[in-house]
């Protein structure tokens, strides 16, 4: 006899997963749970076992094409369709007829109900950010800003057993914490799994990489075949390229990730090469230098609200450089930065 | 061969009842473990294309619907192992990047997993595994078993505490394995 299996009391345990203790119960599981650090870990057991079993019989219905299926599946077991038109010449019982119309009816039925069961939990919520950033806030409670030209479809109603949300462009994530349902975002078929947590995600169609980028929490980023993951914390970002079908954690901080949110940019002895890096991504502008020693020159400072025109002032005050814009496309000229 | 075939598979029209019924339902049921529609709903179809043919052979103990339950859980087991297998010829190419073959191996698990407590939960004395059946499956209080089945909570308390003890003690063996995994993908993750 394990000395552990006499302060297992299943029947208060049994009662406290089906909802039913009384608030004795409650104190004496605490009582229970603080006493041996193990004990923990052993209700985690138990209710792994309990959660488990109620999992066997349930799924939630989703959209198929119940008729190409049937085809499918009359093809592959010889049963014809048609032999039943056979079936009906032959039986002559006015009792068939009848089943025949109830069967009908029941079909008529079940497809009905089939109907009304699936409708509430497919209404599916399109929340597009058009021409300027938005702040939706989730049935949970979570908190998303939607980029520009965004795209976050949500269900009106969560699962049970997962918050699952789909994004197609940028946005910014607030989840509220929730062990029991974990929140997962499909973006450009990666998928990212959290508990609670805020991070951002760059997803958009056209471009070839996936960016998630975690400000605090821990964040799974998993790839679209789902055969490998990466865990990301604080400050960290993962990047999913799809060309190569590779993902990879980056070292380097990012400290501009949020920039369509806070319309602030924030360098610190950052070379040029950089700098215009990130006003080429953000201001989508074109930069050109005509002496590469420009681009040794190390900035710092805190942009906020700033037209890329101020900045770029501000760069060519700080390092006597000029430059020119035409259209999308800036050139600097100047003596530039002997590296240090 | 000659023993009596159960009502949807008696006949071709109560099969297709059968099929359209529970169709949506076991898609839905395939994928949580597999992530690709199509391969989904091709495991479902497998199953139901086996059911016919076999129709005269297959024992079926239980009830139809978890009969086709358990089916679609193991026909997602195999598809599961087999993704490993290829994953398996594949990680030479990708051996920088080694994470694979973590997650199927926990849905693997899982399944294993429901699948014996499916085992242990249909070894428990009949009135038990109906008691424990209502409330897990069924989702009924206590008061609600009680009144049905004209017993005292009391009883259903004990019969349900009775019936944890025993999926917990016989499924000890194999927990800490599935912890085991858990904690190797963690670290795996974390590297």
């Amino acid at each position: 006899m394990n000395n552990n299996d006499k302060h297992i009391d299943y029947d208060l345990i049994g009662r406290l997963f089906s909802d039913e203790a009384s608030e004795q119960d409650k104190i004496t599981i605490r009582k229970w749970l603080s006493e041996n650090s193990d004990n923990d870990a052993e209700l985690k057991r138990i209710r792994k076992i309990w959660n488990h079993s109620e999992q066997l019989y349930v799924s939630d219905d989703v959209k198929v094409d119940i008729e190409r299926a049937w085809m499918n599946i009359s093809t592959r077991t010889g049963i014809d369709v048609s032999n039943d038109k056979d079936q009906t010449d032959t039986s002559r019982s006015p009792l068939f007829y009848i089943s025949r119309i109830a069967a009908t009816f029941l079909l008529g039925a079940i497809i009905y109900s089939l109907y009304f069961i699936l409708q509430p939990r497919d209404t599916m919520i399109e929340f597009v950010a058009i021409s300027e950033i938005s702040d939706i806030t989730l049935p949970d409670g979570s908190e998303i800003s939607v980029n520009k030209t965004s795209q976050i479809t949500y269900p009106e109603k969560f699962e049970k057993k997962e918050r699952k949300v789909k994004l197609q462009g940028e946005a910014f994530f607030d989840v509220k914490h929730d062990e029991e349902k974990p929140f997962k975002v499909v973006a450009n078929n990666v998928l990212i799994t959290v508990l609670g947590t805020s991070f951002n995600i760059r997803a958009y169609e056209e471009e070839n990489l996936v960016e998630v980028w975690v400000e605090t929490g821990k964040v799974q980023v998993t790839n679209p075949k789902r055969t490998e993951s990466l865990i990301l914390t604080d400050g960290e970002k993962g990047i999913y390229n799809k060309d190569l079908d590779r993902l990879e954690k980056m070292v380097e901080s990012e400290p501009n990730t949020l920039f369509w949110k806070t319309k602030t940019l924030i360098f610190r002895k950052t070379s040029l090469a950089k700098v215009f890096n990130t006003l080429e991504r953000y201001y989508e502008v074109h930069i050109i230098v005509e002496n590469q020693k420009i681009l040794n020159c190390k900035l710092s400072g805190r942009f906020r609200n700033q037209t890329v025109e101020e900045i770029l002032n501000n760069i060519a005050n700080n390092f006597s450089l000029q430059y020119r814009i035409q259209k999308s496309t800036i050139t600097l000229r100047g003596d530039g930065c002997e590296v240090p | 061969m000659n023993s009596q075939l159960i009502l949807p598979l008696q006949n071709e029209k109560s099969f297709e009842q059968l099929f359209r019924q529970q169709y949506s339902k076991l898609c839905g049921y395939a994928r949580k473990y597999i992530d690709d529609p199509d391969q989904s709903e091709e495991v479902v179809q497998d199953v139901f294309v086996n059911l016919w043919e076999k129709r005269k052979s297959i024992d079926i103990t239980s009830t139809i619907e978890s009969y086709l339950f358990r089916a679609v859980r193991n026909t997602c087991l195999n598809t599961l192992k087999h993704f490993k297998i290829r994953e398996k010829h594949q990680e030479g190419i990708a051996a920088t990047y080694d994470n694979s073959g973590n997650e199927p191996e926990n849905r693997i698990l899982e399944i294993e997993l429901l699948n014996q407590i499916e085992d242990l939960i249909s070894a428990l004395p009949p009135e038990r595994q109906k008691i424990f059946k209502m409330s897990r499956l069924d989702g009924m209080k206590y008061r609600e078993i009680a009144d049905e089945l004209g017993i005292s909570i009391k009883t259903v308390e004990a019969q349900m505490g009775k019936a944890l003890k025993y999926l917990r003690e016989h499924l000890s063996d194999y927990l800490p394995v599935l912890i085991f995994v858990w904690l190797l993908y963690l670290l795996n993750s974390l590297r």
